[in-house]
């Protein structure tokens, strides 16, 4: 009985700094990681200019035609084609200066007012947040993987600590005061969602397998010079053929081979589900060869080599025999499971909006979690009056730096994306630039007002940023009220997402003002 | 050896954060240590194509790195914690050494 005890304690204390130290990284990863969950949707919005979609092969000639301007000596070329989610069109080619890095250029279709569409990064600022973190390559991914495995560890010594799981579900005591409620929330958010924190904190550490287990990989797979056998990996690159002859004129891949190619895609493809991905490699050479890549269909399972391709040779544009696809062991099945169920492209509308569900709880679970750290040791401070009062702080300050001023930094992201001006050089920069200064205006502000004051006055500051935002568009995008009617469904779903979280902002600083009134006193609680 | 953390809370003598930081270590490296053990006596006893081994050997070693982080804060002192982590990581060790004749996929 007592090994019990303290094994629960144990998991206590575990669950308490795992949870602790990350848990700013970890509430970040899930903010921007569920929003990346409409990362096309957030793209669209934030161009506003670009056409509604061009037909698959329209938008592949013309990612090619801008490529034989941009980078005719480039070996490598790929052309990314709008889908019925994204309107992007994206070509990349590796720069032949360089030889490794890839440049790329949005040369999405203009709409109506054949306005060139704004330069920005789009949903890809939040999907690239969510796993790098804004850090140098390879450190947010490794940090964002720490935060996954701490993430894992703190959920299994969170359901040791508590298992009255279904009791806790209707044990929210809203009206009491201290930590109760706070306790409360946090086990709600996290016994409601607790199979997909689960799901999304493991998948997350299976997705980055390759660059976590690299001496596992090194003792598995022998270095020998062996031919490159990594099919369909994506960006993975066939080995150049640096003593390849003289360039044939035929193999650099003629816009009337490209045409012939197109006319077999059309003909083999639906025209629902078309090209998503045209990669011409090894331009050039007598191995030149372009392969088309088939939107991939609803499937839980995300394995690269499972899509659909075509391949054709660049010197006749005549299609080329397909790889067999490699057989896949049930480990890989599995993993490609765990890789879909992260990423939720499978999802159609209603079960994204419910996978954005689940991680905005558990973003609130982190949140209430990292309160409550702040609660319990303000009590503790208030028995023992001894030390530990600048741990306390410096918590309570970063609370409020993560929990309302990221959403505030990520609404001044979108302000910047209205404000600064369509045609204004380097404006996708400058939006990433302004959103790190709201950002540390709002960590300014965190650390040098009394926390009580700072926690209401940032929840007003995201309630005006998020529920003005629809007014800013309205006087920038070249809007007018009277569109309105023939507005895009996803146009009013944004608009009303904006003011709904406009509103939940309100309502936490119209309750957090409220609490102050009746607790007459000012102990600067939270 | 030292005391459990959750015992000694208000204890915070030296030796006491030393017990704690060799404890955060055994998690972390020593957790680290046992997962790539596994993989790779796991990968050389699962017979696949090169590109797919790490990958699949590497689904439970994840859990397993978990399992040691709770292992070494529960243990009744950091000895132990490091010796519930190192001892299996070693003897997996040996397994993926023995296995190492076996010609690769």
């Amino acid at each position: 009985m007592s090994t019990h005890r303290s094994f629960r304690s144990a998991m206590t204390w575990l669950h308490t700094w795992s949870g602790l130290l990350l848990g700013w990284v970890l509430y970040a990863i899930f903010i921007t990681g569920t929003t990346a969950y409409f990362r096309p949707e957030i793209t669209a919005w934030m161009q506003p200019e670009t056409a509604i979609v061009a037909a698959p092969a329209d938008a592949a000639r013309a990612g090619f035609k801008r490529l034989q301007e941009i980078a005719p000596e480039s070996k490598r070329w790929l052309v990314s084609v709008p889908d019925d989610r994204s309107r992007e069109l994206k070509i990349y080619w590796e720069d032949p200066q360089s030889g490794k890095r890839f440049k790329n250029e949005d040369v999405s279709q203009p709409g109506e007012k054949n306005s060139v569409p704004r330069a920005t990064l789009g949903g890809e600022f939040f999907y690239r947040f969510h796993f790098q973190l804004m850090l140098p390559h390879p450190w947010g991914r490794f940090l964002a993987c720490t935060a996954a495995l701490f993430m894992f560890v703190a959920l299994i010594s969170g359901i040791v600590t508590h298992r009255r799981f279904f009791k806790d579900l209707f044990l929210l005591r809203l009206g009491r005061d201290g930590r109760r409620p706070w306790l409360d929330f946090h086990n709600v958010t996290a016994v409601l969602a607790l199979p997909f924190y689960l799901m999304i904190s493991y998948s997350a550490l299976v997705i980055f397998t390759p660059m976590l287990m690299p001496l596992a990989a090194k003792f598995l797979v022998p270095a020998k010079p062996a031919p490159a056998a990594v099919a369909g990996r994506e960006l993975a690159r066939a080995p150049e053929n640096l003593n390849s002859p003289a360039p044939d004129a035929a193999s650099w891949i003629t816009p009337d081979k490209f045409e012939l190619m197109l006319a077999h895609v059309e003909k083999t493809w639906s025209t629902e589900r078309s090209v998503k991905r045209i990669e011409i490699t090894h331009r050039g050479t007598p191995q030149a060869s372009a392969t088309f890549t088939r939107d991939s269909a609803p499937s839980t399972s995300y394995v690269f080599t499972d899509r659909e391709v075509l391949k054709f040779s660049g010197l006749t544009g005549l299609p080329l025999a397909n790889p067999a696809p490699p057989v896949k062991s049930l480990g890989t099945r599995i993993r490609g499971v765990f890789y879909g169920l992260h990423l939720a492209h499978f999802a159609g509308p209603a079960l994204r909006a419910l996978f954005f569900l689940m991680g905005t709880m558990g973003a609130a679970m982190v949140g209430t979690g990292l309160v409550l750290w702040t609660l319990k040791r303000k009590d503790r401070l208030t028995e023992s009056g001894r030390g530990g009062r600048f741990g306390y702080g410096l918590v309570s300050r970063l609370n409020i730096t993560a929990i309302t001023g990221l959403p505030i930094a990520c609404a001044g992201f979108l302000w910047a994306n209205r404000l600064i001006p369509a045609a204004q050089a380097g404006r996708a920069d400058l939006e990433t630039t302004c959103f790190l200064i709201v950002w540390g205006v709002a960590a300014l502000h965190a650390f040098a007002r009394p926390a009580k004051f700072a926690w209401k006055e940032q929840l007003l500051a995201a309630a005006f940023a998020f529920g003005a935002l629809p007014l800013v568009d309205l006087l920038t995008a070249g809007r007018q009220l009277d569109t309105w009617p023939r507005a895009e469904g996803l146009y009013v779903y944004f608009t009303a997402a904006l003011l709904l979280l406009g509103a939940l902002f309100g309502y936490g600083a119209f309750k957090i003002s409220k609490r102050r009134a009746r607790d007459a006193a000012p102990g600067g609680a939270l | 050896m030292s005391a459990h953390p959750h015992r000694s809370r208000h204890a915070s003598s030296v030796r006491h954060r030393f017990a704690v930081a060799s404890r955060a270590l055994a998690a972390l490296v020593g957790g680290y240590g046992l997962a790539t053990a596994f993989t790779v006596a796991l990968g050389r006893a699962l017979e696949l194509p090169k590109e797919e081994v790490v990958n699949t050997a590497a689904l439970p070693a994840f859990l397993l790195y978990a399992g040691a982080a709770v292992w070494a804060f529960y243990a009744s002192n950091a000895t132990r914690a490091w010796l519930g982590i190192g001892l299996p990581a070693a003897v997996l060790a040996l397994v993926a050494w023995l296995l190492r004749a076996t010609p690769a996929a």
